[in-house]
C-alpha cells in the first residue's frame, strides 16, 4: 500500500451545506487500497501560499471512485471549494493507519466534520458483514451533511444512522454519545470529532469495557512521518499523528 | 552530458542535490515516491548523542510563505541511528550526511568520532545553528570562537568530508564562515531556520508550544541568498550547499548563481514530495540549454566582482 503523488481531475466539488464541501474524483486503484480512517493530502495551490498541503480524511469510496467532505475553515479549503469539476489536483495517499473493520459489533460516534471518516467505516464494516451503527452530531440541521449527500443505500435511518443536533432541529437533542449509556454487548467504540466529544466516548466505553478507537488531527506539514511535526503525547512518548495514527487506541492515549 | 558532482574535501556526491535535515526523516519515508539513492545525498535527521523525545506540541504553524516548526531535535540518537538505520541506507545505495547537534563540545566531538568509525557516512554536517534546543545551539551558532573550537574539534575526529552549517540567526555571518573554516571545514551549509514566532489571536497565546520557532520555506529564501552571496564574496574557496526556500529549478539556480555549489531541499518536499528530482533534471536542463558544461560553471555568476 504504497502512498503516490498523483495528478487528478476533479469529478465534482460541491456545497453539501452552507460551510461542508463534497469533493470527488475517480482513481480505481486508491479506491481498493484505502482504508476507512486513512487520509490524503491535497495540493490547494500551485502558488506557495498557502504553502502546504491539506490533510483530508476519506469519507467515502463508490465505485472506483473517492468521496471527501470537508468544511471551509480557512484560506486553504475556501481555496479547494472554488476549484471546479474538470480542474486537477495533485494529491498524496493514502496517508496513516485507519480503523480496524474486523469487530463484530461497532458503535461509530462522530461529531461535526469527524462524522465523515465514519461513513467509508460503515460502509466497509456493513460490507463486511459485521453489525455497525453510526451516530453523527452536529450543532443544528443546517449543518448536518449526512442527509444531501447520495448514500447509494448505504444509510438505513434509526437502524444504522443516528442523527443528533444540539438544539434539537433534527435526529435527537443532544450529543451522540448521549445513548452509549443505555447499548447492550461487546461493542467496539470507534470515534473521530471535537477532543471532548472522543472523551466523553471513551469514558462511557470504559465503564463497559468497550476497546476503543479514535481518530486524532495535529498540525501537519509532510504527512509521511518526514518532519516529526505532528506528534501528539501517548502512554509511548510522543507518537506521530501521520503515520503511527491517525487513529489510536483508547488505551494508549493519556485523557 | 552536464558535469553534476559536487566534491567536499575527499568526498564526491554524484549530484548538487540533497535533502534538508530534519525534513527527510531518516531517509526511508519518502521511498514509495523516489528513491533517494538518485540524489547527491540526504541530511539525516539532526542527531544527539542521546535519543530525545523533543518540545511537546503544537511544533508547527503555517505562515505566508513560510512554516514556523520547533521539533526540538526529537531522534533516535546518534548510536541508534548508525545502528538501525544505516544499513538500510547502505543497503539501497543512498549517500549519507549525518547531521549532529551537541550540547557540549565533548558530544560534538564524540559524535563525529561515531560518525567517523561507522561506514555508510560519507560526510559529517554539524549544526551549530538548530534554534530549538534551549541548552545548545543557539548559544555555539553565534559565537565565533565557539564555531571554531568546535569545528576544530570535529577535524580532529574525522578524515572524512566536514560541513558546517550556520545560523542565519547572527549580525555578521562572515564572521561565522570564517571562523568554520580556520576550524578545518569542507564546505559550509548556508543557512538554517531563521528565529520566528506566531500568535493565535483567539487563544492569545503563542500558537507554538515552545514560543518561538524556526521559519523556512520560500518566505526566507531572500535572506538566505543574501547570506549565501555574502560568504561566497568574502570566502571565494569555500564551497557552499545552499538551504532555505528552494521550491523550484530557479530557485535553486538563484543559489547557483549566489554562489553555492550545492542546495538542500527542505520544506518544499511538504508540498512536492518529488521537488528534488525537479531541481535536478530542473537545473541540468537549464545548463544544456545555456552551454554551462558543468552546474560548477553556474557557481557565483551573479557576485559583483
Ligand atoms: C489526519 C487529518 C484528517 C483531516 N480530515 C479532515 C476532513 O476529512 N475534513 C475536514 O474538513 N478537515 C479535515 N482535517 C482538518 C483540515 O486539514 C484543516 O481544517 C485544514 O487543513 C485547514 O486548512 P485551511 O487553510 O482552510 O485553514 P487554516 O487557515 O490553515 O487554519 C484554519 C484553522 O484550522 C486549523 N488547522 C490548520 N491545519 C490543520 C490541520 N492539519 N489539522 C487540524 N487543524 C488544522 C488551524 O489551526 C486554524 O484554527 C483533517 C486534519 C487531519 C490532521
Ligand atoms: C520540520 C523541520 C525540522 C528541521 N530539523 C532540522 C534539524 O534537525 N537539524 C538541522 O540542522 N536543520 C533542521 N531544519 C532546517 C532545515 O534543514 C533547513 O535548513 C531549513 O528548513 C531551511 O530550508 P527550507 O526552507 O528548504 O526548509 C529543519 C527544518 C524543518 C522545516
Ligand atoms: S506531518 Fe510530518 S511527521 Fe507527521
Amino acid at each position: 500500500m504504497a502512498m503516490k503523488v498523483k495528478e487528478i481531475t476533479i469529478k465534482e466539488n460541491m456545497l453539501l451545506t452552507d460551510s461542508v464541501c463534497l469533493l470527488s474524483f475517480s482513481d480505481p486503484q486508491w479506491a481498493a487500497e484505502t482504508r476507512p480512517g486513512q487520509f490524503f493530502n491535497i495540493l490547494v495551490s500551485r502558488e506557495t501560499d498557502p504553502l502546504l498541503r491539506r490533510p483530508i480524511s476519506i469519507g467515502d469510496i463508490k465505485g472506483g471512485t473517492l468521496y471527501f467532505f470537508y468544511k471551509i475553515v480557512g484560506k486553504g479549503t475556501e481555496i479547494l471549494s472554488r476549484k471546479r469539476k474538470g480542474e486537477t489536483l495533485s494529491v498524496m495517499g493514502p496517508l496513516g493507519k485507519g480503523f480496524p473493520a474486523d469487530g463484530e459489533k461497532n458503535c461509530l460516534i462522530g461529531g461535526g466534520i469527524g462524522v465523515a471518516p465514519l461513513i467509508y467505516l460503515l460502509r466497509v464494516l456493513t460490507e463486511n458483514k459485521k453489525k455497525a451503527v453510526l451516530h453523527g452530531g452536529f450543532p443544528s440541521a443546517g449543518e448536518d451533511y449526512l442527509t444531501p449527500y447520495q448514500d447509494n443505500g448505504l444509510f438505513r435511518s434509526k437502524e444504522n444512522l443516528f442523527i443528533y443536533t444540539e438544539d434539537g432541529s433534527r435526529g435527537e437533542k443532544g450529543y451522540p454519545t448521549k445513548n452509549i449509556e443505555k447499548m447492550s454487548g461487546n461493542q467496539r467504540l470507534l470515534t473521530c470529532g471535537p477532543l471532548p466529544l472522543m472523551k466523553a466516548a471513551e469514558q462511557e466505553g470504559r465503564k463497559k469495557e468497550w476497546a476503543s478507537w479514535h481518530s486524532l488531527e495535529e498540525r501537519m506539514a509532510c504527512g509521511a512521518g518526514a518532519c516529526l511535526g505532528c506528534v501528539v503525547q501517548t502512554l509511548k512518548g510522543h507518537q506521530l499523528v501521520c503515520k503511527d495514527g491517525p487513529v489510536f487506541t483508547g488505551k494508549e492515549l493519556p485523557w | 552530458m552536464v558535469k553534476c558532482e559536487v566534491k567536499i574535501g575527499d568526498a564526491v556526491f554524484k549530484n548538487f542535490v540533497f535533502t534538508a535535515s530534519g525534513t527527510f526523516g531518516y531517509g526511508d519515508e519518502y521511498e514509495d515516491i523516489f528513491d533517494p539513492a538518485l540524489l547527491g545525498g540526504i541530511c539525516s535527521k539532526g542527531l544527539t548523542r542521546f535519543p530525545r523525545e523533543g518540545n511537546p506540541p503544537p511544533r508547527l504553524t503555517e505562515t505566508p510563505s513560510g512554516l514556523l516548526n520547533s521539533v526540538g531535535l526529537q531522534n533516535m540518537g546518534v548510536e541508534a541511528f548508525l545502528e538501525k538505520k544505516i544499513p538500510e541506507l547502505v543497503k539501497k545505495k543512498v549517500t549519507v550526511i549525518a547531521n549532529i547537534a551537541g550540547n557540549t563540545l565533548e558530544e560534538f566531538q564524540e559524535m563525529t568520532a561515531l560518525c567517523d568509525k561507522a561506514g555508510g557516512i560519507t560526510a559529517v554536517e554539524l549544526n551549530v545553528s538548530c534554534p530549538n534546543v534551549k541548552e545548545g545551539g543557539m548559544a555555539f551558532g553565534v559565537n565565533e570562537e565557539h564555531i571554531r573550537s568546535i569545528t576544530a574539534a570535529c577535524r580532529a575526529a574525522t578524515t572524512k568530508a566536514l560541513i558546517v552549517k550556520l545560523s542565519p540567526n547572527v549580525t555578521d555571518i562572515t564572521a561565522m564562515a570564517g571562523a568554520a573554516l580556520e576550524g578545518g571545514a569542507d564546505a559550509l551549509t548556508v543557512a538554517n531556520t531563521l528565529l520566528g514566532m506566531a500568535v493565535d489571536v483567539d487563544k492569545r497565546a503563542p500558537s507554538i508550544a515552545n514560543v518561538f520557532a524556526g521559519l523556512s520555506g520560500p518566505a526566507i529564501k531572500p535572506v538566505a541568498l543574501r547570506l549565501v552571496y555574502q560568504v561566497k564574496k568574502s570566502f571565494p574557496e569555500a564551497t557552499i550547499m545552499a538551504s532555505g526556500g528552494i521550491v523550484s529549478p530557479r530557485d535553486a539556480l538563484e543559489f547557483f548563481m549566489a554562489g553555492a555549489s550545492a542546495v538542500q531541499i527542505g520544506t518544499g518536499l511538504f508540498r512536492d514530495p518529488e521537488l528534488p528530482l525537479h531541481v535536478l533534471e530542473g537545473v541540468k536542463e537549464f545548463c544544456v540549454e545555456n552551454g554551462f558544461p558543468s552546474v560548477g560553471a553556474v557557481t557565483g555568476l551573479a557576485i559583483r566582482r
